[in-house]
């Protein structure tokens, strides 16, 4: 150690590696998306058609350097532009209007998907040391995550994600947002405690801003906007507005602990609210089904765009985290909650085409989860090689002045009214047979409010150090399927023709969360060879 | 001429059975490699003063028939474990207090609970004193299992794939590294983290467990598992001590053979004391780097001999006295009993077998042990290959080790959640 300098490997010295020494390791991965159902956006008959054909190379290298340990993730993405996505890129093209990736001019529309700029591809690369024997200290491009819940965001609000090329169950490390932070550790032993925080000193590109929902019409915006490029008519993404400006410093502070054999955790966090809000245009009454002028949020949507500016407003976030194990349920049992004062929602404007366009209403939130994980021991009834892990979870988010007048929405441009409480259930289990080399998995949730879920069997197969392979299928329900009128429509037997905008979707204010994906069941087909 | 033949025969027959006499008492030469081929021949042979089959449990014969094992031999040779933990088990007398009724033990400070010579092989509890004495581990009061790796041996078609791990256990009382005996508030007996490093996979996946110092074993361990791919500490159940490693065929609980206080366990019988051939010299490399991602990688293990995951043949077994205990553990568990045999001097496993729930045999655990020096100077024994054999899928995880007693600079401190979480990148 070098503790007179101040700087101390504490994890170079703890493994097992040369002081001075490097590894590399990585994978070449290729991943394809099969439809199980037509998409009425598009008219080709999209069963069995390729949604995505996506080449990945992964490069994860760490360099020891005496105190200072290294860590630089590269990671390549490369898509085939299937014909499901040529569909979809022709009906954006379609309205002659430029767009982020589509439009007259250019043939992007693969950029929202494939790596295209060196920080896409340097999604990590930081240095840890530790400073005087105590703190710990990890500067650069990383990850940080927080908070307990599985599939939901309480606490894990430090990062966005980048939902656009894929959608449900995949690893989070994947497809968050990686930012640049400077992330301090400090152990206090005698209170079987540490204290985290960290800062995000606005060093990050406009592109890791908040999480992406591919609002840009591609193959995850959700139906029935699929080829819908929203960013033609609003700004995508006005990243310093007043309301949120990204090269403000963000920052947090957590302190996680153990009481006995309870782990707990308290945490502040500055941050952004992870998914986009309309500021909409004020000058739009009279327009798309809107009957009275929408009211700005904060500063007034400016700069030209039609419908109105995407931001990302800031947010303060207080939660708490609890967990511990019960001898009499043989279970763990976790809990997470986490207030969000003045959160921001889009609100009003339902009958119209672009419902939640009036404007923006701060409510004060409860995000709270309950999760119950127990083992089971299958081995003797299925020959599972281990207890398979499962896991029930409870997620609800509580707008605790909720007024039935409000008339908010989930997101801007979908006019399900948002209920006081919104609650996911979810369940999953995992399973492990011939030592680790054939894993089923299966998870399933459900909207307890709004009816619909989703289902996602799978197995993956370990061949060898090497070679991985996994099958999975996405599978959606919904209690009440939204209907596309309009050009677009290839049945129009039970739409009003006379209702509706054939680019936005018809004015419908049912469907929820899950109704979105109804008809977005898929096979997903992953090979790896990792080395 | 009658007589002359019958004088004839007698003496003929005499020398037959003097011959034959002799050749059984004759001590059979170390180096010796035993195998089914000579295993009749050699069982009723001399070494050491005890013939070879006395020194082979019935297991261990079957493998050798049926299954390939071959076991080349050696003198014994004694092993000195350190003064301080000798020392410790004697000033032990009289302050460690068993309870038959609950069967705990209390008053401990460190070295053996009990004096294996004072141990009574007529007493009913002398198995739980035996496990017991695994409290007080003869590898140090840090165990670091430098460059440890899991091996999937198939017993057909050989190494299925290799698992690098990275591994560290802190004993929070009994220690003797010249620091304080004991750590802490005294609640905590060890610190255990066990993270994987390769393949990319399950790379940064691991697991930190506390194990509480209650006599009763009614407190559970405290488990986290780390999932990078997550990157998120996730809670346990208390009952992932019986759980496996990861995909191996080895069970946390299997970790020195016996990982469990007596306590866990229905009961613990010690069934004989008895000499069996065991691995207590093994070489000073167990993982050699320079062959990394070769067979050569693993020189103790005979990977490129089927069945692939025995010692190697130059890995030699000498005569040990052991204790064997049988173990009833609780339910959940999968065995339905575990067998050890393990040193008479001092808590040092060798081998052992399980049994599934049907009773049937599964497992046979060969462990290599060898004496270490550590940075302290103290006088260790280790495992550092440990050869756990699924015979119902004959299928093995053989794990392999650079094992390090006490290393220097390594402190309570290392061994915590936020550690795994740092070594798990």
């Amino acid at each position: 150690m070098c503790s007179s300098c101040g700087i101390a490997a504490g994890t170079a010295q703890a493994q097992d590696h040369d002081e001075y020494s490097a590894s590399l390791s990585g994978y070449v991965r290729t991943t394809v998306g099969v439809s199980l159902n037509d998409h009425d956006e598009t008219k080709r008959d999209d069963k069995w058609e390729a949604t995505m054909a996506r080449g990945t190379l992964l490069l994860d290298l760490d360099v020891y350097t005496g105190p200072l340990i290294w860590k630089a993730v590269g990671r390549l993405d490369k898509e085939y532009k299937t014909n499901y996505l040529k569909d979809l890129q022709k009906r954006a093209d379609s309205t002659g209007l430029p767009g982020d990736y589509s439009g007259p001019g250019g043939d992007d529309w693969m950029e929202q998907y494939d790596t295209h700029e060196f920080q896409d591809w340097l999604r990590e690369i930081y240095v840890d040391f530790t400073l005087f024997d105590k703190v710990d200290v990890r500067l650069g491009r990383q990850q940080l995550v927080w908070g307990e819940s599985d599939f939901f965001q309480a606490m894990d609000l430090v990062h966005g994600f980048d939902w656009r090329w894929r959608l449900f169950f995949e690893n989070n490390e994947e497809w968050r947002k990686p930012l640049y932070l400077a992330n301090f550790n400090i152990e206090f032993y005698d209170l079987d405690g540490a204290l985290n925080f960290f800062v995000r000193p606005g060093l990050d590109r406009d592109e890791d801003m908040g999480s992406s929902f591919n609002i840009e019409g591609g193959r995850w915006i959700p139906h029935p906007y699929r080829g819908v490029d929203f960013t033609q008519f609003t700004t995508a993404y006005e990243t310093d507005h007043n309301k949120g400006d990204w090269s403000d410093w963000t920052y947090g502070i957590r302190w996680g602990g153990t009481l006995g054999s309870i782990g707990y955790s308290f945490a502040y966090l500055k941050t952004f609210m992870p998914r986009p809000t309309m500021n909409p245009n004020p000058a739009l009454n009279g327009a798309f089904g809107i009957n009275s002028d929408p009211i700005p949020y904060g500063d007034t949507a400016d700069n030209g765009a039609i419908l109105g500016d995407w931001i990302y407003p800031e947010i303060d976030v207080y939660g708490f985290t609890v967990n511990g194990y019960s001898s009499t349920l043989d279970s763990t049992l976790s809990a997470e909650v986490a207030y969000v004062p003045n959160t921001p929602f889009n609100y009003g404007q339902l009958q119209s085409d672009l419902p939640g366009w009036q404007g923006v209403k701060e409510k004060d939130v409860i995000n709270a989860m309950l999760r119950i994980d127990k083992e089971f021991k299958l081995m003797n009834l299925l020959g599972t090689n281990r207890p398979s892990l499962s896991s029930v979870q409870l997620f609800d988010t509580w707008i605790t002045s909720y007024d039935d007048d409000d008339e908010i929405v989930e997101f801007a441009s979908f006019g399900h009214e948002k209920d006081e409480h919104t609650v996911y259930l979810t369940f999953f289990t995992l399973m492990n047979f011939r030592r680790d080399t054939i894993n089923p998995s299966f998870v399933i949730g459900t909207d307890v409010g709004n009816g619909g879920g989703f289902a996602i069997p799978a197995v993956e197969f370990v061949i060898g150090d090497n070679w991985r392979l996994k099958v999975e299928a996405d599978l959606f329900w919904s209690d009440s399927k939204k209907k596309v009128c309009g050009t677009a429509k290839k049945d129009f037997s039970d739409c009003d023709p006379e209702k509706g905008n054939p680019l936005l979707g018809m004015r419908e204010n049912k469907a929820a969360l899950f109704d979105w994906f109804a008809d977005d069941n898929q096979l997903v087909f992953k090979l790896t060879r990792q080395f | 001429m009658l007589n002359k033949l019958i004088a004839t025969s007698l003496a003929l027959g005499l020398a037959a059975g003097l011959s034959l006499h002799t050749f059984a008492e004759e001590e059979l030469p170390a180096g010796t490699v035993i195998s089914a081929d000579n295993y009749d021949d050699v069982k009723d042979r001399m070494f050491e003063g005890k013939t070879v089959g006395s020194m082979i449990p019935e297991r261990l014969e079957w493998m050798i028939r049926e299954r390939n094992l071959t076991m080349k031999i050696r003198h014994s040779e004694p092993i000195e474990m350190d003064e301080k933990y000798m020392a410790a088990t004697q000033a032990n007398k009289g302050k460690v207090k068993f309870d038959p009724v609950t069967r705990q033990a209390t008053g401990w400070t460190a070295g053996m609970f009990f004096d294996p010579q004072d141990i009574d092989i007529n007493d009913p509890h002398a198995g739980d004193k035996i496990i017991w004495n695994l409290r007080g581990p003869t590898y140090g009061a840090t165990m670091d299992l430098r460059h440890i790796s899991f091996v999937f041996i198939d017993g057909e078609k050989g190494v299925e794939r290799i698992q690098r791990w990275w591994s560290r256990r802190y004993y929070m009382e009994g220690r003797l590294d010249g620091g304080p005996v004991s750590e802490g508030d005294g609640t905590i007996m060890q610190k255990t983290i066990l993270v994987a490093t390769s393949p990319q996979d399950i790379k940064g996946l691991g697991t930190f467990s506390i194990r509480y110092n209650d006599p009763s074993a009614s407190k559970p361990d405290d488990t986290w598992a780390y999932l990078k791919s997550v990157r998120r500490a996730r809670r346990l159940t208390g009952s992932a001590w019986m759980d496996p490693i990861g995909g191996t065929v080895q069970l946390y609980d299997d970790w020195d053979i016996w990982d469990a206080v007596p306590t866990k366990y229905k009961s613990n019988t010690l069934l004989e004391r008895r000499w069996v051939f065991a691995v207590a010299h093994s070489p000073l490399l167990s993982v050699d780097l320079t062959h990394k991602n070769t067979i050569k990688e693993f020189p103790s293990v005979a990977m490129d001999t089927p069945p692939h995951f025995y010692p190697a043949s130059h890995i030699e077994w000498e005569p040990r006295e052991v204790f064997v205990v049988e173990g009833v553990p609780p339910e959940g568990h999968p065995y339905s009993k575990k067998i050890v045999y393990m040193e008479v001097d001092w808590p040092r496993p060798y081998l052992g077998e399980a049994y599934d729930q049907n009773g049937k045999f599964w497992k046979f655990f060969i462990f290599q042990n060898r004496p270490d020096i550590g940075d302290d100077g103290y006088k260790a024994i280790m495992p550092v290959v440990g050869h756990v054999i699924d015979y119902k899928a004959n299928f093995s995880t053989t794990w392999s080790s650079n094992m390090k007693a006490n290393p220097a600079g390594v402190e309570e401190d290392d061994v915590t959640l936020k550690q795994l979480i740092k070594i798990a990148r």
